[in-house]
């Protein structure tokens, strides 16, 4: 049972975050390889292009924009985070040189570990509520008394509310450095 | 709404007062070179808004006239180098980042990263020996060509050069001059006399195949391949032969066939049999000697 439980839900998040390290690693390696280095620039601009555009779920989840599904963003939303993680980490290379750029880089990869622990929070939390829905259901209670009772169910929404109040502090966090990185880039870099 | 705010806007002003307080070990991307350690902190020596390192402000302290004789504080290096002053004073219109870059280690050496040939003025890349005067072989070859150094080498390497005969004017037909180790050690070579030129069978653009015709000698078939020892027993000596090795031509044989035609002297075959064709003998005018049986003597 424990075993089904780690394999059906932590391992998944696990599998995606480590393959988001080896996969760097990989890349890193084969662009130096190949004589390519100077492709990690850029793919610091593209990965930067593609986490902005994760964030037009932020939006429409607080009715800013009125595009789309939530639920379909939210899958582009951890899909363009993943990929654009990978961009900027590949970007950043193994190299330790200023302060700035990697604690930015390295807030990054917590805000990504945060985020695949969402993902697990909120198909927890779904699956809690179908099992709370299943029960009611066997009470032979009517329909909209079940509506009633899921409504003012707050298992859902406590859960992922107590972990948006670690999850965003650390996406601001890491907006503000890669912020200044940007910045000081483009002030001081030769374009 | 309002705590995100606060943790965006602590960690910006954190990060604003570190990059005021420490730039180099904030924000530099990489160690820079010894010679602008003292540096470090002022980003702006070098640096331009969005303008990168643009050269007026290297030249601010490195003229380039003075690059390689003296320091940019003006004071003579002990051991000056004239090649690096003749390369940084024909190249004003360069910019120094295209060749530089500063944050890529202590060591000077580094800081050059992408010097091509092609950043040079016309009379200076044509001008080898300005830069390389001491990589010049001191050989018969190379005291032999101009001194256009591009005619066979290119500037990627020394290695990759197209040498080209015809460079050598007259003297590429002196074969023996450069080729001394590669004349072989057989019969056919080691016969020819002094005058015989190289050029009579080979040619410059590779050794094989040769133009050497031993058809004039005698023509190859499939009972008479092109392997020399099925008929030169002696390496070292081509011009002598046999055409008893062959089962076919036991020599009480053919005596006895000559004989019967009253051919005598039929020791050297291929004064009349230039082929396997018993019947195409060299010239009608030999034939017509054999007929009359006096053909041999």
């Amino acid at each position: 049972m424990a075993l089904k439980f780690i394999f059906s839900k932590i391992v998944p998040s696990i599998i995606l975050f480590i393959s988001l390290l080896v996969l760097t690693v990989l890349i890193d390696y084969l662009l130096h390889l190949s004589g390519f280095v100077w492709v990690g620039r850029y793919l610091g601009i593209v990965g930067t292009l593609i986490i902005i555009s994760s964030f037009i779920y932020s939006l429409r989840k607080r009715k800013i924009i009125q595009i789309s599904t939530p639920k379909q963003l939210l899958q582009n939303h951890e899909l363009f985070g993943w990929s654009g993680a990978l961009m900027i980490l590949v970007h950043g290379g193994i190299h330790f040189n200023a302060i700035i750029p990697w604690l930015a880089l390295f807030a990054m990869v917590i805000v990504v570990a945060s985020g695949l622990t969402g993902k697990y929070l909120l198909k927890e939390a779904k699956e809690s509520l179908k099992d709370k829905q299943i029960e009611l259901k066997s009470r032979n209670l009517s329909p909209n008394e079940i509506e009633k009772e899921l409504f003012y169910s707050s298992l859902l929404v406590d859960t992922m509310q107590k972990w948006r109040k670690v999850h965003m502090p650390l996406t601001m966090i890491f907006a503000a450095l890669a912020l200044l990185h940007i910045i000081i880039t483009l002030l001081l870099w030769s374009w | 709404m309002k705590r995100t705010l606060i943790f965006f806007s602590v960690t910006l002003l954190i990060g604003l007062i570190a990059i005021f307080l420490f730039p180099y070990y904030a924000i530099n991307p990489g160690v820079l070179v010894k010679g602008h350690s003292s540096l470090r902190n002022n980003c702006f020596a070098c640096h331009s808004v969005g303008n990168g390192a643009p050269t007026e402000n290297c030249i601010t302290c490195h003229n380039r006239s003075e690059i390689g004789i003296k320091t940019s504080a003006g004071s003579l290096i002990e051991k000056p180098n004239s090649k690096t002053n003749l390369l940084h004073k024909s190249v004003n219109d360069i910019q120094c980042n295209s060749c530089h870059t500063e944050h890529n280690g202590l060591s000077t050496e580094n800081a050059i990263i992408n010097f091509t040939h092609s950043v040079l003025p016309k009379q200076m890349s044509n001008n080898c020996a300005g830069c390389h005067s001491d990589k010049k072989p001191d050989n018969y070859l190379h005291n032999s060509v101009s001194s256009d150094c591009s005619a066979c080498h290119n500037t990627e390497s020394w290695m990759g050069a197209e040498f080209k005969h015809e460079l050598l004017g007259e003297k590429k037909n002196d074969c023996r001059n450069c080729h001394t180790n590669k004349i072989p050690d057989d019969g056919i070579h080691k016969g020819l006399a002094d005058n015989i030129q190289c050029l009579q069978c080979h040619n410059t653009r590779a050794w094989k195949p040769s133009t050497f015709d031993h058809t004039k000698y005698f023509r190859f078939d499939k009972n008479h391949p092109s392997d020399c020892s099925s008929c030169h027993d002696l390496k070292e000596n081509f011009k002598s032969y046999t055409c008893y090795n062959c089962h076919e031509h036991q020599p009480s044989k053919i005596a006895s066939e000559h004989l019967e035609e009253g051919i005598k002297g039929f020791d050297n075959c291929i004064k009349c049999h230039r082929s396997g064709d018993e019947d195409e003998l060299y010239g009608n005018k030999n034939r017509n000697k054999r007929d009359r049986g006096d053909e041999h003597d």
